[in-house]
C-alpha cells in the first residue's frame, strides 16, 4: 500500500519540481556556491548555466528558442533570446532515471524504437509537460537526422515558427557564402520577431567570448596528452562536451573553459589523473556515450585503460573573424569533419590516435544514430591499417534498455586483453 | 525535408482520389525520414477518421508470418467499420 501511494506520489513530485523555475534557481545556486566550494569549478559552471537558463526559459523572461546540438548557439547569445537545449535534457532524463517513462511516452505516439533514443526521449519529456513551451525552434540539417524532423514536428504541436539551417554537404567558398546567408537570415528574422532591431555589436561580444572559449580548450585538450590523461573520459563527454556544444558565445562558456584548463593544468603539475597507472590510451569516437547509470568508463579505468581523448572535444574550427561574423560561424559549421565525406572524419580519426599515442580505440555505435555508424567499418580498417586496434561498441545514448551489464563488459574486457596480447 | 505537411496533403488527395478505405504504411526499418514522418501522419488520418497500419519490415522474409496476421486484423477491422457504415 504504502509502496503503490509512493510509486504514485514520486513522479508527481519530481514532475512538479521539474517544471519550478524556483527548482532551477536553487541548482544555479548550488553550482555558483555549493560545487565551487567542493573543488570542482566546472562542474559548478556548467550547472549554474544550465539551472539558469532553465529558470529564466520556465519563467518566460525573454523569447525562448529551441536549439539542437550543431546549432550557432553564438547566435543566440547574441540575440539575447533565452536558449533550451532538448538533447541535453535527453541526456539529463538518463542520469536521472526519467528516460524510460519518457521514452515510452514518444513510442506510444508512434515513434519508432530504431530512432535516436535521444529524440524519442526528448519527445516523451515533452509530452510528460517537462520542457518550456517555446515560441521557436530551430535545427541544422547536420549531423543528426532526427533534428530536422523532431524538431519539426515539435514546431506544429506548439503553432511556433520553425527553421532549419540548409547545411551543405562540401566545404566550399560558394557553401560558406549559402550557409552565412541563411545564418543572416535567420538572426534578423528572429530580431524582428523580438521586435527590436539587431545589434551587430552583440555578435561581435559573442564572437569573441567563443573565440576565447576556443582558445582554452586547445590548451586544456593539449594537457590530455599527459601521463596520466588528467580528464576523466566520461567527464569530457558529458558536461564538458555540452558546454562545447552551447556554452561558446555566452559570458559562462568563456569562465567554463578557461577553469577546465586551470584545473587540469593543476593536475598534470601534480601527476594525478582518472587513473593512476595508465596501462592503456584509449580514443572515444562519436559525440555520445551512454549517460543513464552504467559502469562502461569505471569498468575501463579498473583496469587501468583511460579514455584519454574523444573525437568530440577535438578543436576543428578556426577562430572566427569578428569582421565577418556570419561567414566565420558558416566556416565554424561547415569544418565540422564529421560534415561531408567518411575520409574527413576517418583522417581525423587517425590524427588523434597518433597525438594522443592511443593504444586503441572505442568506436561507439549508438543505436538509431545513422550518421555515425554508417562509416564506423571504414573507419576501423582505416585504423588497422596503421595497427591501431579498434572495438565497434554497440550500444545506446539514453535508451537504458538497449544496454547489458555483461554483455558490454565481456567486450570490453576482451579488447583490453588483446591491447594486453598485442604489447 | 522539412515541410512534411507537402508530403501528408499528397497522401490525402490520393485517399480520395482512389477512394481508399484505410492506409498501411510500409516504412523500411531504419528509414528515419518516413519513421520520424508516423506520428504526426497518423494522427492526422485519424481526424480524418481514416484507420491505418503501420507495418515496419526489412525486405527479408523472416517476418511474413507476423505481417500476414497483422493485415487480416487490419482488414477486418476495414469490414467492421463498412457494416457499421
Amino acid at each position: 500500500m504504502l509502496g503503490q501511494l509512493r510509486a504514485t506520489l514520486r513522479p508527481r513530485i519530481t514532475n512538479g519540481l521539474l517544471k519550478h523555475a524556483l527548482t532551477y534557481q536553487f541548482l544555479a545556486n548550488l553550482g555558483r556556491f555549493g560545487y565551487s566550494n567542493a573543488g570542482r569549478r566546472t562542474q559548478g559552471i556548467w550547472l549554474d548555466f544550465t539551472a539558469g537558463q532553465l529558470k529564466s526559459a520556465w519563467q518566460g523572461e525573454s523569447l525562448v528558442v529551441w536549439g539542437n546540438a550543431f546549432f550557432p548557439f553564438e547566435l543566440l547569445y547574441a540575440l539575447d533570446v533565452t536558449p533550451h537545449r532538448p538533447e541535453t535534457m535527453a541526456a539529463l532524463a538518463a542520469k536521472f532515471g526519467l528516460n524510460r517513462e519518457a521514452i515510452a511516452c514518444a513510442e506510444s505516439d508512434c515513434y519508432s524504437p530504431d530512432v535516436c533514443s535521444f529524440y524519442r526521449c526528448a519527445v516523451g519529456l515533452d509530452m510528460e509537460g517537462l520542457l518550456p513551451r517555446p515560441d521557436i525552434i530551430v535545427a541544422t540539417s547536420c549531423l543528426c537526422d532526427g533534428a530536422g524532423k523532431v524538431f519539426h514536428n515539435l514546431s506544429r504541436q506548439y503553432g511556433c515558427d520553425f527553421f532549419l539551417l540548409d547545411v551543405p554537404y562540401h566545404d566550399t567558398p560558394d557553401a560558406r557564402r549559402y550557409l552565412a546567408g541563411q545564418l543572416e537570415e535567420l538572426t534578423l528574422t528572429i530580431a524582428k520577431k523580438q521586435g527590436k532591431p539587431f545589434k551587430i555589436d552583440r555578435l561581435i561580444e559573442a564572437l569573441a567570448l567563443s573565440n576565447e572559449a576556443r582558445e582554452y580548450l586547445i590548451k586544456a585538450n593539449a594537457l590530455r596528452k599527459a601521463v596520466p590523461c588528467p580528464l576523466p573520459g566520461g567527464d569530457a563527454i558529458s558536461y564538458v562536451l555540452d558546454m562545447q556544444f552551447f556554452g561558446p558565445g555566452s559570458p559562462a562558456g568563456a569562465r567554463f573553459f578557461k577553469t577546465l584548463y586551470e584545473e587540469l593544468r593543476g593536475r598534470v603539475d601534480k601527476g594525478r589523473g582518472a587513473v593512476l597507472e595508465e596501462k592503456y590510451r584509449l580514443l572515444w569516437m562519436h559525440y555520445i556515450k551512454p549517460y543513464y547509470p552504467n559502469d562502461i568508463f569505471n569498468y575501463l579505468e579498473s583496469k587501468g585503460a583511460s579514455v584519454c581523448f574523444g573525437e568530440a572535444n577535438h578543436v576543428y574550427w578556426e577562430p572566427m573573424d569578428p569582421g565577418r561574423p556570419f561567414e566565420s560561424l558558416a566556416a565554424k559549421m561547415l569544418s565540422n569533419p564529421s560534415v561531408g565525406p567518411l575520409e574527413r572524419r576517418a583522417g581525423l580519426a587517425l590524427k588523434l590516435a597518433e597525438t594522443y599515442r592511443v593504444d586503441g580505440v572505442i568506436n561507439f555505435s549508438h543505436w538509431g544514430c545513422r550518421q555515425s555508424s554508417g562509416g564506423e567499418y571504414v573507419i576501423r580498417d582505416v585504423m588497422q591499417k596503421k595497427g591501431i586496434p579498434v572495438l565497434i561498441l554497440d550500444g545506446d545514448g539514453a535508451d537504458s534498455r538497449n544496454y547489458s551489464k555483461e554483455q558490454t563488459r565481456l567486450r570490453l574486457e576482451a579488447f583490453l586483453e588483446m591491447l594486453e596480447a598485442k604489447r | 525535408m522539412k515541410d512534411n505537411q507537402r508530403r501528408f496533403d499528397h497522401v490525402f488527395r490520393l485517399i480520395e482520389e482512389f477512394r481508399a478505405e484505410g492506409v498501411i504504411f510500409y516504412t523500411l526499418k531504419f528509414c528515419d525520414p518516413f519513421l520520424y514522418d508516423l506520428p504526426q501522419l497518423k494522427e492526422q488520418l485519424a481526424g480524418r477518421g481514416v484507420p491505418a497500419l503501420v507495418l515496419e519490415g526489412d525486405y527479408t522474409p523472416g517476418t511474413l508470418g507476423r505481417v500476414r496476421t497483422r493485415i487480416e486484423a487490419f482488414i477486418e477491422m476495414l469490414r467492421q467499420y463498412a457494416r457499421a457504415a
